[in-house]
């Protein structure tokens, strides 16, 4: 597969920024088809598939747990001076779960996915590139994009949606604390508002959107450590544009998976 | 015609350039078999891209290459991937695979390629191998534990670990 080459090492021009811009997006578009081409091919890969969803869990686990309790914290400490000013505290709980459930838990998630995860596969690949692992790979007749690229997309795409839902917990937890420490409200009573203000239809576009953003997190890490070039200096490029690139599309798509959502689901507008 | 008179390899006037650099240019060579054969030149002569175009890795601009009769850059990635498995090819780097281990390393292109192998056979492939390169010690060891020429020798090893008929 032929991939369109960065200019880099010399100072850029405005031409090669619009060269580089459509390189990766034709790039991306080549990787995405490949992608597709080769997910639905045995062999499955299925053993690496584990271990990457095994590893990026571990990895970022930690890092979700902390920040989604703090969102949930943060978000119900900022809106209860509000919501006591217009005396609707009682709504406070389904406003926190609304919000976290619908926006702020899938995307804060994939986000921090994106910076743990995106650099580090494109670090990865990166060096495995500039030091002809994957060359070697494919000398031995294995075929490097369906082991180390489709199993990897496949393991963050599976993987996010799991995490989210996770952080969506812990959130919700978060906001509970923030309540009973200005507040006597009984955890019975959070969680029943919490139950009866979140609709199936507020749950299900908020986590469908997690599989699109673990997609994207996973397939710009891989196209740019797959395609790094120009030794160490390479790898940590792939690294930081893998983050900056994921972040982009992960907003740029959160924005476009509303809209769509709100048109499959009028009730949520 | 007897063995030894096969040609195993055949380059006929092989061109490669990257943009307006020509590293080779018009290159024919013939290896027979059982024939060893050095290429030696300066640096950045084009040693290493010579032998990467033999494996595929890198798609001359001209010319032919013809591995046991084949020409290579008329194969699909199947048919070439079944030529590969006849190559063991020996980086310059080692290109050791960081996230495994030397058995690991050594056991990989064995699974990969004789799906069939079991696990006592692959074992007892991975030790005998490393003892031909004198490093049994290292087994269990990862590529950044070992020294430079360690890494050479494991590199070795895993380029012969499946009695490739070619090696480059």
């Amino acid at each position: 597969m032929k991939l369109p080459q960065h200019r880099y090492g010399r100072r850029l021009s405005i031409a090669d920024y619009f060269y580089n811009f459509f390189a990766t997006i034709t790039g991306l578009t080549i990787f995405n088809y490949e992608f597709v081409k080769q997910a639905f091919l045995p062999p499955y890969e299925i053993s690496e598939i584990k271990k990457h969803m095994d590893e990026l869990g571990v990895k970022t686990f930690g890092i979700v747990s902390i920040t989604g309790f703090i969102i949930g914290l943060v978000l119900t400490m900022q809106s209860q001076p509000v919501m006591a000013r217009f005396g609707a505290t009682d709504f406070l709980p389904g406003m926190v779960a609304i919000s976290v459930v619908r926006e702020l838990g899938p995307v804060i998630t994939a986000l921090i996915f994106a910076g743990r995860v995106s650099s580090g596969i494109g670090a990865e690949l990166g060096s495995m590139r500039v030091t002809e692992q994957i060359d070697a790979m494919e000398v031995t007749a294995v075929n490097p994009f369906k082991f180390l690229v489709v199993t990897r997309i496949i393991a963050t795409t599976m993987i996010l949606p799991v995490l989210s839902v996770y952080v969506i917990v812990i959130a919700i937890i978060g906001g509970f604390l923030a309540i009973v420490l200005t507040e006597s409200m009984h955890f019975t009573y959070y969680i029943n508002s919490v139950i009866t203000s979140v609709q199936f239809g507020d749950f299900i576009p908020g986590v469908a959107k997690t599989f699109v953003f673990g997609y994207i997190v996973g397939i710009v890490g891989c196209y740019k450590g797959f395609t790094a070039e120009g030794g160490t200096e390479g790898v940590g490029r792939a690294s930081t544009t893998s983050v900056v690139l994921s972040s982009l599309l992960i907003l740029i798509f959160d924005m476009v998976l509303v809209k769509v959502s709100l048109w499959l689901w009028p009730t949520l507008g | 015609m007897v063995m030894a008179d096969i040609r195993v390899i055949e380059i006929q006037n092989l061109t490669k350039r990257f943009g307006s650099l020509t590293v080779l240019e018009d290159v024919s060579i013939d290896v027979k078999r059982g024939e060893n054969l050095v290429v030696f030149g300066r640096s950045g002569q084009g040693k290493s891209v010579l032998l990467k175009c033999l494996a595929g890795l890198l798609t001359p601009d001209n010319g032919k290459i013809f591995i046991k009769g084949q020409n290579i850059l008329d194969l699909s990635l199947k048919e070439l991937n079944k030529i590969r498995k006849n190559i063991g090819f020996l980086f310059q780097g080692a290109a050791l695979y960081d996230s495994m281990t030397v058995r690991e390393n050594l056991s990989f292109p064995l699974k990969r390629n004789q799906p069939d192998i079991s696990s006592k056979q692959v074992d007892e492939k991975v030790k005998h191998t490393l003892e031909l390169v004198s490093l049994e010690e290292a087994i269990n060891k990862m590529p950044s534990e070992l020294s430079g020429g360690m890494k050479k020798r494991i590199g070795l090893a895993r380029s012969i670990i499946t009695d490739p008929e070619l090696m480059f």
